[in-house]
């Protein structure tokens, strides 16, 4: 049923959701409880003719116990949902498996920067793909995602992946997420981050490993698209003949 | 139960005067000055530019955000359009042109865009601060390469899509004759006047730079 109505992309996706499923069943039944329980007293001691209200102060304890069991049963509920988010948050969180493929994101306001490693695999080389407001990932491929910020603190959150991470100026968070269905999916900033908070959106798409291929071999750009990819994967390598270029010029220069 | 035949009697009483107001209201609607219309359109898109490039249009540097009282319209309709359709404000290195194209996107229709540039060129000019250091007279020089398009008084030229420099606060101009050189503006096939733009800054030095903003500064 939830598979229906939600679309999930990643590994850990439905884990996450089975915990809110799990809260919101508990929570759920509880509350019909609850509710039937108020119903149920207000109408046994409804008003009738002849009979004097009377006052209870609660002591008894035969009393007490309306408010003592449902209070340990909460407690157990509490201890069960715990158990059970703390078991997905340790295998999203705080456990990183190998990962085939690291990229980095970087918020900014109010746009995603993406590197990609390209050809080698390798971040941080020059033949890195560098994208702004979308980026290209493989199926079934664990990636993990090395987030920054440039400026304040942004939340890096892709719904179909049930993914968010803070991304916090100064500081490098590891995660990771891997994508077991193909398609576009949104990302959107869910830190308030300023003014154009609202419009720092994006997308992830994921690729077949056939697609993928081919996107890192044209380097990031989107076939015959002039789009902002293309735009910002390419003048990199034009930054480097430049640099060059500049370098040259000044070994001439007087 | 309610009085049919009253309800229609009343109806019929109110109906003509409610269709006279209306009326009145569309006609009002009609003889409004078009113009008008346009600078009212303006001045509320611009609420959304406010809070980066002030009030009266006068920038922020902080944030990036040049000031915008004095250019004029078309230029800045001109720049608008490039940042919604991706032109400009989607290289990873353009920090200020990324925090402002998802404004420009997310924002406006073709009428806001112009409506909100009529009302910004509309801002008055304000007098900048000195923040970049430069020999105006090195610069002289080297501006006479850039006249040929930005004109001697370095007003521009809208038939060339030429920005009229005069007026731009000087680390402005400065960040963005970097960006041309460094390729992290005008590189995008759609933009012509980008690309002659940054073949006219290749090789150019950060000191040539600061010398030809010196130069603009003293233009008026």
């Amino acid at each position: 049923m939830l598979e229906y109505y939600l679309n999930s992309a990643s590994s850990y996706a439905r884990s996450v959701d089975h915990v809110i499923l799990l809260i919101a069943a508990i929570v759920g039944f509880w509350f019909l409880v609850a509710e039937a329980v108020l119903f149920g007293l207000i109408f046994k001691y409804r008003h009738r003719e002849g009979q004097a209200s009377q006052f209870v102060s609660g002591e008894e304890k035969h009393l007490k116990r309306w408010v003592s069991k449902p209070h340990q049963i909460v407690i157990a509920c509490d201890i069960l949902i715990i158990a059970a988010a703390t078991w997905v948050w340790v295998d999203v969180k705080q456990s990183l498996p190998a990962a085939d493929r690291t990229i980095r994101v970087i918020g900014q306001q109010f746009s995603w920067i993406f590197q990609d490693p390209g050809p080698d695999g390798k971040l941080d080389t020059p033949d890195d793909i560098r994208t702004v407001d979308e980026i290209h990932v493989k199926v079934d491929t664990t990636y993990h995602f090395e987030a920054q910020s440039r400026d304040v603190v942004h939340s890096f959150a892709v719904p179909s992946f049930r993914l968010k991470q803070d991304t916090v100026p100064g500081r490098t968070i590891t995660g990771w997420f891997r994508a077991t269905r193909t398609g576009t999916y949104d990302i959107q900033c869910t830190q308030m981050c300023g003014i154009g908070h609202a419009l720092m959106a994006g997308r992830i798409i994921v690729d077949t490993p056939q697609e993928h291929a081919a996107w890192v071999e044209r380097g990031g750009s989107l076939p015959g698209a002039q789009t902002k990819s293309v735009a910002a994967a390419d003048p990199d390598q034009h930054r480097t003949d430049i640099r060059s270029a500049l370098n040259n010029k000044a070994e001439v220069r007087p | 139960m309610y009085d049919l035949p009253n309800v229609t009697r009343h109806t019929s009483r109110t109906l003509p005067l409610a269709m006279v107001i209306i009326a009145s209201a569309m006609l009002a609607a009609c003889g409004r000055n078009a113009s008008a219309d346009a600078a009212a359109q303006g001045r509320e898109v611009y609420s959304a530019c406010a809070p980066c490039h002030g009030e009266r249009g006068e920038g922020w540097r902080e944030v990036g955000a040049p000031a915008l009282g004095g250019m004029p319209a078309w230029y800045i309709e001109e720049e608008l359009r490039e940042f919604r359709s991706g032109i400009r404000g989607a290289h990873p290195d353009d920090v200020g042109g990324m925090r402002m194209r998802p404004m420009v996107r997310g924002l406006m229709t073709d009428d806001a865009t112009k409506a909100v540039s009529l009302y910004a060129a509309s801002l008055p000019a304000v007098q900048h601060p000195v923040t970049v250091e430069g020999s105006a007279e090195a610069g002289q020089k080297i501006y006479e390469g850039c006249a040929a398009c930005h004109g001697e008084s370095g007003a521009g030229n809208e038939d060339m899509k030429s920005a009229p420099v005069t007026g731009m606060e000087d680390w402005y101009l400065e960040l963005q004759l970097k960006n041309f050189r460094d390729r992290v503006r005008g590189y995008h096939p759609d933009d012509p006047a980008g690309t002659m733009m940054q073949s006219a800054m290749e090789g150019v030095t950060d000191q040539q730079i600061r010398d030809v903003v010196a130069y603009i500064r003293t233009l008026k």
